[in-house]
């Protein structure tokens, strides 16, 4: 298909990177969104095994971060 | 596990109901009380209630039994350290927002874990489904970079997902103490909401058991009457429901004698 449709092939590439960096945007303030739930959660009741939940919270919100980054310089 | 506040090594009489006869009927009933115990009950409506405390004593009421130290509670059927228990008799290490400082903790209930499995399940198929992606033409027409990309966005929604499903579990308890019934309903990430309702004004316990699975692992809804603003709570797909309404039966009671004995706790 790159061979037969160079011009089509390479704007295609280009929108799909566009969604792909606007929907990591929007995933970025939904990360942000958990992991301030789960330290709200957290306070309102504490139930043990807190730090782990509250590590991959923040853990999932710098994945989110790096692959953004990494979306916008490929 | 017969008994859920008898530990392991006492006599079963020492603090379980008899429940042979109704609870109502060993309050209403004073003639019953034996003559052996003679304390007062102070702040007592003595003429109505003359000695609670020898109908409590007397083992015909199911009134709960608090663990006075720490090897007593830990003998407790129901208890345990685990933080992702489901079902956990009284819990340490346990607190919430809206406690008392009096209050005490009875029980902390999640849905049962086999509840999760549906989840587990397709996170695992959608961990696996890459390995496929290879197969696609289209896929592999990509640039490499454009496919680390696609992967790695793949998985981080894939463990979005997962990590949602566990936190709707983790954060969604049922709590009961001495006093209250709370329900935490953690719908989505973004939407909670917590509704409590006094022992008191608990008017009926409805346990629902229904279906193969429900049956083979013990796992049920329970429907919580109440005469408050919110009229019914719901514990859903908790383990051991029935024993979950006999902790509320037996609360009841309690609450029962302290409302005859004019005590506020």
């Amino acid at each position: 298909m790159q061979e037969l449709y160079p011009g089509f092939f390479s704007s295609s590439l280009l929108f799909l990177r566009g969604a792909i960096i606007v929907g990591l945007l929007l995933y970025a303030i939904f990360s942000l969104v958990i992991l301030k739930q789960v330290f709200l959660m957290s306070e309102t009741i504490d139930v043990g095994f807190v730090r782990p939940i509250k590590f991959l919270a923040t853990l999932h919100l710098i994945a989110t971060l790096f692959i953004l980054v990494f979306a916008l310089f490929i | 596990m017969a008994d859920l506040f008898v530990a392991k090594d006492q006599p079963k009489s020492d603090v379980t109901a008899d429940y042979g006869q109704t609870q109502a009927e060993s309050v209403q009933n004073p003639s019953q009380i034996p003559s052996s115990n003679t304390n007062p009950v102070p702040n007592a409506n003595q003429n109505t209630a003359p000695n609670l405390d020898a109908i409590r004593n007397s083992g015909r009421m199911g009134a709960l039994k608090y663990p006075k130290s720490e090897e007593e509670r830990e003998r407790i059927p129901g208890f345990t350290k685990n933080p992702l228990a489901s079902f956990n008799i009284f819990p340490e290490g346990f607190d919430f927002i809206n406690k008392d400082p009096e209050e005490k903790i009875i029980l902390l209930l999640r849905k049962h874990p086999i509840t999760n499995l549906t989840w587990i399940l397709a996170t695992m198929v959608l961990f696996i489904l890459p390995a496929f992606f290879s197969v696609m033409p289209t896929f592999e027409s990509l640039p490499k970079n454009m496919q680390i990309l696609l992967l790695m966005v793949w998985y981080l929604i894939t463990f979005s997902f997962a990590f949602e499903k566990f936190l709707t579990w983790f954060f969604n308890v049922n709590i009961i103490t001495d006093e209250r019934v709370f329900d935490v309903n953690f719908v989505s990430l973004i939407y909670r909401e917590m509704t409590d309702a006094e022992i008191a004004q608990i008017q009926d316990v409805t346990v629902q058991l229904g279906g193969g699975i429900r049956t083979l692992f013990n796992y049920g809804d329970l429907y919580i009457q109440t005469a408050g603003e919110v009229p019914r709570i719901i514990f859903e797909e908790v383990p051991f429901p029935d024993r979950v309404a006999k902790v509320l039966r037996e609360l009841r009671v309690e609450e029962e004698i302290e409302n005859l004995e004019g005590r506020v706790r």
